[in-house]
């Protein structure tokens, strides 16, 4: 049944028997989707007239918006730090597997490396669309360098810099091109920090804090210069101290500059944190999205193995947050331990009417055996 | 009129849609011959909305040649608004049918020209051959849709402010909050609804008791403005049985005494599902 206009109408897809994240809920809901975007059916019945053209049974599945990995050093045989010829095929696989854990964009990261490496790995890593080939890539993430010697952890050491030299001349001597760079990892207690802060977000480019000893005061004022995120909360860095609460301390602070959203990843794989930690990081701030990196450890054939890192062994690979997720009764769920969802990703994509979806995923029911994550990528934005 | 008592709001909703599915499919509706429903909005009749939604996603009921006209509609809410009755008609009903958006009619609130767009929803209904059933609630005032005590009893669609019992009866809506609740709406007139083919009030609850004592026990008044259907040639009231707690006894006796008449109405229930006539109930359970 249609309206008043010819057929030259793009269709209208209408996705039913699936729940849909909206309002940080879990609704009973149809999506409605005309040439990758979200409409508001009731808009669409009062004011244009119409009704779908065609439906999907979505099997009772979950329609989440895509995960977005900010952080994942490789997997399934590929390094990214690794300066092959041919960087483009790893960063593809890479982008090819991932889709079946949910992960529709990502940040390939590279850790703590010498220049050459940057110099040669970073043009062969272009912003790239996803699509049914593989998650889209925002951007590199650059975990390194510029980190506290102490908080290094698998980092090689022989690679660690400073900027105090010539500050923002040093990151782009050592880097090369930024043109292809998303987020840095660096360590705010370094000389001449706030000054590479601000260089870099003034190019748009996310400072993360993260590998680093700082304390809370040189956190704050590291967020003052533009910095948004940490890396991995709780890791690399200072315990929390009731005295000073260091990084860690940012989810609390007041001294922020107003509006400012502060975003933090965590390796939720229950050995880099306990459950409990990530409970009290959601619990202090519930507004600030947790981000997980899906790649929590590498593989064996990758540089950084179980034999060749500080502190092993690992246990095998991926104990990943999709693979967490696929084993708990609602994946989306687990992301929150008072039952409510988050999106999660800073990157402010919802599932609301008139954005693109910018790749969704389907997340299956509750199996009664674990298993693989079975996300189907459904719609491409 | 028929007064038809059921014990309970769930039986009560349930005997109201089963009534209306048998109408709708009895009355063999096509192409050339469109069922025209009348609707209403508030808290009543969400029983028996859900009650069609679910025997229309059985399979046993489509409204795809039914036309709905809606009864009234807040002035100045915008269309999304949350409390606005074009979303109470979307979330609890028409998202979950199969009906032709553009035989959806409910008066725009927004319109430039309130009257006119009053003027063109009657002429709409008698384009469309005027209402076969049309479905209606009745408030604690004793109103029919927006028809406020001391409203003509021959009146049409328009404008109409409402009265303070209806306004703190709506807050509940608006976060108890009166500065909130819109003070005008567009309304079907009393004279619109009596011109229909046959008339359904749904009354459920002790707080609707008083008015309902008023509209059938007492004469036709136009304070009272759903008593005018007294003069109606096929009305239904169907009730809960708090909400006969103002009757006299003598009178539910009697109505409660031809409910083996009444439930003719709604057994055998009709299907548009081939083979599947007589016992729902049976089938539902299989």
């Amino acid at each position: 049944m249609r309206g008043g206009e010819g057929a030259s109408r793009a269709p209208v897809l209408q996705l039913t028997n699936c729940r849909i994240l909206r309002g940080r809920r879990l609704l009973r809901e149809d999506l409605w989707v005309r040439e990758g975007r979200i409409l508001d059916p009731e808009k669409l019945f009062f004011e244009e007239r119409l009704l779908a053209d065609q439906r999907r049974d979505c099997g009772g599945c979950i329609l989440a918006p895509g995960f977005i990995d900010v952080q994942i050093n490789g997997g399934f045989g590929v390094d990214f730090s690794q300066a092959t010829e041919d960087v483009g095929s790893g960063v593809a696989l890479v982008a090819q597997r991932i889709l079946s854990h949910g992960v529709t964009s990502f940040c390939p990261t590279l850790v703590t490396s010498p220049p050459e490496v940057y110099h040669k790995v970073l043009p062969q890593i272009p912003v790239k669309s996803g699509g049914p080939h593989g998650a889209g890539v925002l951007g590199v993430h650059l975990e390194g360098p510029f980190i506290s010697r102490e908080k290094r952890g698998a980092h090689p050491e022989a690679y660690l810099r400073s900027f105090e030299a010539n500050a923002f001349h040093d990151v782009l001597a050592t880097y090369g091109s930024l043109d292809n760079v998303r987020i840095v990892t660096l360590a705010p207690e370094l000389g001449r920090s706030r000054e590479v802060i601000r260089a870099l977000t003034a190019r748009g480019i996310c400072v993360s804090l993260g590998h680093s000893v700082a304390d809370l005061q040189v956190a704050e004022e590291a967020v003052q210069s533009g910095a948004t995120f940490i890396t991995h909360l709780f890791n690399a860095m200072l315990p929390f101290h009731h005295r000073d609460p260091g990084i860690v301390g940012l989810l609390t602070s007041d001294r922020l500059p107003p509006g400012r959203h502060i975003f933090y990843g965590m390796i939720s794989d229950g050995i880099h944190t306990n459950p409990a930690a990530l409970r009290i990081a959601h619990r202090a701030h519930p507004q600030e999205e947790p981000l997980g990196p899906s790649g929590g450890v590498p593989e064996p054939g990758c540089p950084h193995t179980p034999s060749s890192v500080p502190g092993g062994p690992y246990p095998p690979p991926p104990q990943s947050l999709p693979s967490l997720l696929s084993r708990h009764q609602d994946p989306v769920r687990q992301h929150s331990s008072d039952g409510r969802v988050h999106p999660a990703f800073p990157a402010g994509h919802r599932l609301q009417c008139g954005v693109s979806p910018g790749g969704c995923v389907a997340a299956p029911r509750p199996a009664t055996g674990t298993g693989e994550a079975q996300g189907h990528p459904g719609l491409r934005g | 009129m028929r007064l038809v008592i059921l014990d309970n709001y769930d039986l009560a909703s349930e005997w109201a849609a089963k009534y209306i599915c048998n109408r709708i499919i009895q009355f063999k509706p096509g192409k050339d011959r469109y069922f025209t429903l009348g609707l209403p909005t508030g808290s009543t009749p969400l029983g028996c909305y859900k009650k069609l939604i679910e025997y229309h996603k059985n399979g046993f009921l489509s409204f795809k040649y039914v036309k709905t006209f809606n009864m009234d509609e807040y002035v100045g809410l915008p269309r999304q608004h949350p409390e606005s009755y074009h979303s109470y008609m979307w979330n609890n009903f028409f998202k979950h049918i199969d009906i032709d958006p553009n035989n959806a009619h409910i008066l725009d609130g927004n319109a430039a020209d309130l009257q006119a767009e009053c003027d063109a929803f009657e002429d709409k209904i008698k384009e469309a051959g005027g209402i076969d059933l049309f479905v209606g609630g009745i408030g604690p005032d004793g109103h029919i849709a927006f028809n406020e005590p001391g409203s003509s009893l021959v009146s049409r669609t328009r404008l109409k402010t409402l009265a303070m019992d209806t306004i703190l009866a709506n807050a509940k809506y608006f976060d108890g909050d009166l500065s909130k609740v819109p003070t005008m709406a567009l309304t079907v007139g009393v004279g619109t609804v009596m011109d229909a083919r046959e008339v359904m009030i749904l009354i459920t609850g002790a707080h609707k008791a008083f008015a309902l004592y008023k509209a059938i026990e007492e004469g036709v008044n136009h304070m009272w403005t759903v008593s005018a259907f007294q003069q109606h040639p096929r009305t239904i009231f169907v009730c809960d049985e708090d909400a006969t707690l103002e009757l006299r006894v003598k009178t539910v006796k009697y109505f409660k005494g031809l409910m083996h008449v009444h439930n003719k109405l709604v057994d055998p229930l009709y299907s548009m599902k081939e083979g599947t006539e007589g016992d729902w109930s049976k089938i539902l359970l299989e």
